[in-house]
């Protein structure tokens, strides 16, 4: 299953996430312009998101290729992993099937491999169908809200934030060991910064990327 | 109309094209391995796949958008969804960028910064899979064996310093949710695999609690 038609069909959809995101890339520039955000301040974001980028990339890497001995082959993860997959999803979706198909590998059965890739890829699309019906509308009332009481408006996404970070973090003081070992130490470590920035402002740019790298460093050399 | 809600209606427009056309490519991955290897899905073994895939998956995917979306905007929202990986990437990089050019998220700017972190980090990230492909393949059992161990801790390391973020910006809205997420993790639900998806639950209590403290005036 290495086709080659594979690799021209992951190499056009490839193509076309990084079109699709140089077209909201430049949208959202001059918007940007127009709506008196300096151009220095827009650069800054681009190039502080870049960098940030490359730290949680690496899972994702390592996602794919713990996915190709299931698989038998590179193009399969790397579409699932390039274009809609996330990479926990992904890892589990594909042992799932495996396991239901009761094979070792889903490159040895065609007809697995063939359930297992359209069953991923449909499942997976469950959000992007949502948002083809409801979004437009869900957008025009989360407008609605925002212009009827501004100060409600924010606070009510910053509480669906807590939402996610609330859970996220309970997880991982549920999980105990090392989960809840990273929480704190990334969590003192983004603390230390946060406050030398305060006297240093370029320390900012910084502060999350290094927090979670050393937080990694450190359990590295405590694991391995 | 405004001109901020012209700029949100051209996003729409081009948006959703652009959805119908990733979600056509993304049927044809399956489609064209159907038709090279003449093997089709059995009713049976999807119907397995689904119950075990499907039946978590599809209800993330549905509610996450909900929850997503008023968090990365419209412009964000339309290529972190196409491009994925939302939580443990394209989310961290609106908020790292919002914070950094210190807007609120859900305002204009926001809008603006959320978009432009969310298309580069997806621009990024497709580049560093790409090139990791070709490079680092060869290399997978070294890589493997020396990341792997400590890559699992990537996800309480980025929210560790997120959570930080947040606590300091609005400490009032963190303790309801993550008491109550942290007794219901502690006590009730102990499957793990299951615990991210209850971040919707988590997000309606926070809501609840947060409109109430709006509402006594602890939170301005």
């Amino acid at each position: 299953m290495n086709s080659i038609i594979l690799y021209v069909i992951g190499g056009i959809m490839i193509c076309f996430v990084l079109f699709q995101s140089f077209y909201f890339l430049k949208k959202a520039y001059d918007r940007g312009l127009e709506i008196g955000l300096s151009e220095h301040q827009l650069k800054e974001t681009i190039r502080s998101s870049a960098f940030f980028t490359v730290v949680p990339s690496i899972p994702i890497l390592i996602g794919l290729i713990t996915m190709i001995p299931i698989f038998g082959n590179v193009v399969i993860p790397w579409i699932r992993l390039s274009v809609l997959g996330s990479v926990s999803y992904e890892n589990y979706a594909a042992n799932a099937i495996r396991a239901a198909a009761g094979v070792d590998t889903l490159f040895s059965d065609p007809v697995a491999f063939s359930t297992a890739v359209w069953t991923m890829t449909i499942s997976i699309m469950a959000g992007l169908f949502t948002m083809i019906i409801f979004f437009r509308r869900y957008e025009k009332k989360l407008a609605h809200i925002r212009k009827k009481d501004s100060r409600w408006g924010e606070l009510l996404i910053a509480a669906l934030f807590m939402g996610l970070v609330g859970t996220i973090g309970a997880q991982q003081i549920a999980i105990g060991g090392y989960n809840t070992l990273a929480l704190f130490i990334s969590m003192a470590i983004m603390l230390i910064i946060g406050l030398a920035s305060k006297k240093w402002k370029w320390m900012e740019e910084f502060a999350l990327p290094v927090s979670i790298l050393s937080t990694l460093g450190i359990l590295y050399v405590l694991i391995v | 109309m405004s001109e901020q809600e012209k700029y949100i209606e051209r996003l729409h427009k081009a948006g959703m094209r652009f959805v119908v056309v990733g979600a056509l490519l993304m049927l044809s991955v399956p489609l064209a391995i159907s038709l090279i290897t003449g093997a089709w899905p059995t009713g049976d073994l999807m119907f397995k796949g689904f119950m075990s895939v499907g039946v978590i998956y599809i209800p993330i995917g549905i509610i996450e958008f909900f929850n997503y979306a008023p968090m990365l905007g419209v412009g964000g929202t339309y290529v972190a969804e196409i491009s994925g990986n939302i939580s443990n990437m394209k989310l961290p990089a609106a908020l790292s960028a919002m914070k950094q050019a210190n807007v609120e998220p859900g305002t204009d700017e926001a809008e603006i910064i959320s978009s432009l972190a969310i298309a580069t980090s997806s621009i990024i990230t497709t580049i560093i899979i790409l090139l990791g492909v070709l490079i680092l393949v060869p290399f997978q059992d070294f890589f493997i064996e020396q990341l792997q161990p400590v890559a699992i801790y990537m996800i309480p390391a980025i929210f560790g310093a997120l959570g930080v973020v947040f606590i300091s910006r609005h400490w009032r809205l963190t303790i309801v949710p993550s008491i109550v997420m942290l007794a219901l993790f502690m006590f009730v639900v102990k499957d793990d695999s299951i615990r991210p998806a209850l971040v919707p639950i988590a997000s309606l209590i926070s809501i609840g609690s947060a409109r109430y403290f709006f509402k006594k005036g602890w939170i301005k």
